[in-house]
């Protein structure tokens, strides 16, 4: 189960999460000479490191959350996104901050965690509960179940925002899934994220364990009931902080933890720290250039992802359904 | 027969509770001297909605009620299959372009077709919904990023349209998706045969004579040109070719393929979903094509968990 440490390739994955941070300090909607981003004044700089911050907290955020639940569900197509978990968590804030105009951060990520963990039960009934979760390969349900689950919650977020012209100022791109440009209490999020990603490596040993079967799970004296429970935890709090920043983004917890698993060649552990500088590289680039295409209006990241994710997701269905063939 | 009579008759219902309702309700008296006299209300606001959401509710639920046919698939739908969400996207960038936008909207559909049955080679009908629902995904981010690069008069307008809002609904678009409508179902009367054996698999249809090449590629094109005309008139509307034909079938019992109980189904969900949004304006503005997502993707949720056995 333990292969070589991917050291090499985990300070390559770093050089390039620096260099999607330099890129976005650098280059915005706005063009400018490096002269007067530099000039301390405009306060740009300051802007641009706050958003690129966000986005590199939440795209690993996600691309973790995504990684837990194919580990779990073993099913590769598991993404906050496509599951409806991160819909149902942006349902939640809505409804928090429709019925208590001056909730707080925390209330809204109360909101969101419920609303995730109750996407979550709803997905698993309509997944069709453990039966479905127990086979390798993907089960074709989860999906289906994740987009009608995803576009009640969504319409019904965007009904509930349409009522009101103040949420709709505050939250209709949001909705849509974008990197925040200016600072609206995320400070929370932001470190409650920064909290969970820590520790968060051993829960992927348990997580490995579980995968050989819940008999030898129990015989190694790990409850798998509590794997579970902790991880989807975890989860949900992980998707509520992200989705509190960012609004529901969909893919990146597909592609980000696929591209992981295939170069950490099945290590769990190792597929986790690929996944964090990957994650935050992902979300900030797709940030970027959202900003960029559309000069002098912004395309939002959740829109960029869905653009590139829609392809990448027929890309995963098709190489994870040639993979068995090819192994045999 | 009678599910057409049922669904006919409650059609008619709808579509005098869409003409007469509103801040005071008329009597069949006051809207039939309100239809005659030329009422501004009625004429000029009320029926070009209704006429609208029946034409593409019906154009939408037969596409759907066709494809599901074709491919024996209940989920096979042109909304959940990104169908009408690439007609969309064509139809943004025939705008941008200055193009023809129902030509826009069947190049579209016609591509989304076309992908789908290349990407599907060989595949099962579960997986294909899977790359239906990847490509849906795609069209509708697309779009958006077209609206973004369009000038700011046609955007607006454009993104009440794509909403699938049908505030400024405008007869201009009528005349495309009835005679589409006709056109269909004048093809589809010469196909009568066949049809009914959509459902009972490629053996007993090929066994019973039918032209198995032809009737796909004839179903193939008439559902392209109804997506595209329904979306042309009232934005890309999602679940509505999905819930149409399952639920007609769920109230009436009419058998497989029930496309024309499909057809009335989805006319009179349309209408219904308008009357909703109308009604709502008071408290909230909600874009018709929001009102139908939440009640087709219920309708999904539901679906599945009575459901829960296999994917299909």
């Amino acid at each position: 189960m333990s292969r070589a440490f991917p050291s090499r390739l985990l300070l390559l994955l770093f050089a390039l999460l620096g260099a999607a941070v330099l890129a976005s300090l650098r280059f915005g909607t706005a063009p400018m000479p490096l002269q007067a981003l530099l000039s301390a004044e405009n306060g740009i700089l300051a802007g641009r490191a706050f958003r690129t911050l966000c986005a590199a907290l939440a795209g690993a955020a996600l691309s973790v959350a995504g990684l837990w639940l194919q580990a779990l569900t073993r099913n590769p197509l598991a993404d906050p996104g496509i599951t409806g978990i991160n819909a149902g968590a942006a349902l939640g804030a809505i409804g928090v901050a429709f019925l208590m105009p001056q909730a707080g951060m925390i209330a809204i990520l109360a909101g969101t965690a419920a609303g995730a963990s109750a996407a979550g039960v709803l997905l698993w009934r309509l997944g069709g509960g453990i039966d479905s979760m127990g086979h390798d390969g993907i089960a074709l349900r989860l999906p289906l179940a994740g987009l009608a689950i995803g576009a009640l919650a969504l319409s019904l977020a965007s009904a509930v925002i349409l009522m009101d012209s103040e949420m709709q100022a505050r939250y209709l791109r949001w909705l849509s899934g974008s990197v925040p440009a200016v600072q609206r209490g995320e400070a929370l999020p932001l470190a409650l994220i920064a909290v969970v990603l820590v520790p968060g490596w051993a829960l992927c040993p348990r997580l490995e364990i579980l995968g050989l079967g819940s008999e030898s799970s129990a015989s190694l004296g790990l409850s798998p009931a509590r794997t579970i429970l902790l991880t989807l935890s975890a989860v949900t709090v992980l998707c509520g902080a992200a989705v509190a920043i960012t609004g529901p983004l969909a893919f990146l917890g597909l592609v980000v933890p696929f591209l992981a698993r295939r170069l950490s060649g099945g290590d769990l552990g190792h597929a986790y720290l690929l996944c964090l500088p990957l994650g935050a590289a992902g979300l900030i680039f797709a940030d970027l250039i959202g900003r960029l295409i559309a000069r002098p209006a912004e395309v939002d990241a959740g829109i960029v992802l869905a653009l590139l994710g829609g392809p990448a997701f027929i890309a995963v269905l098709r190489l994870t359904l040639r993979a068995p063939q090819e192994q045999s | 027969m009678r599910a057409v009579l049922i669904l006919a008759a409650a059609l008619a219902l709808i579509a005098y509770a869409a003409l007469a309702g509103g801040r005071e309700w008329l009597g069949p008296q006051a809207l039939f001297a309100a239809l005659t006299d030329g009422d501004f209300v009625v004429q000029g606001l009320r029926l070009p909605r209704l006429l609208l959401a029946l034409g593409a509710g019906c154009a939408l639920g037969l596409a759907g009620a066709l494809l599901q046919g074709l491919t024996r698939n209940i989920l096979a739908t042109p909304d959940i299959l990104g169908i009408v969400q690439m007609a969309g996207l064509g139809h943004l960038i025939a705008l941008a372009a200055g193009a023809s936008l129902l030509a826009g909207e069947i190049a579209g559909a016609g591509l989304a077709l076309g992908v789908l049955a290349w990407l599907g080679r060989g595949a099962e009908t579960g997986t294909q919904i899977l790359y239906g629902i990847g490509l849906a995904a795609t069209a509708s981010a697309a779009g958006t990023v077209v609206l973004l690069r369009l000038p700011d008069a046609a955007a607006a307008q454009a993104m009440l349209w794509l909403s699938g809002s049908l505030a400024r609904a405008e007869l201009t678009t009528a005349l495309p998706l009835f005679a589409t409508l006709g056109l269909a179902l004048g093809i589809l009367a010469t196909q009568a045969r066949a049809l009914p054996l959509l459902w009972l698999g490629d053996e007993v249809m090929a066994g019973l004579g039918t032209d198995l090449r032809r009737l796909r590629w004839v179903l193939l094109a008439l559902i392209a040109a109804l997506t595209a005309a329904a979306t042309l008139a009232v934005g890309p509307i999602g679940f509505l070719a999905f819930t149409a034909a399952p639920l007609a079938q769920a109230i009436t019992g009419a058998p497989r393929p029930a496309l024309l109980p499909a057809m009335l189904m989805g006319g009179a969900l349309l209408a219904l979903a308008d009357l909703a949004a109308r009604m709502l304006a008071g408290v909230v503005n909600l874009p018709t094509g929001l009102v139908m997502t939440m009640i087709g993707a219920s309708y999904l949720v539901g679906h599945l968990s009575l459901r829960r056995g296999g994917t299909r």
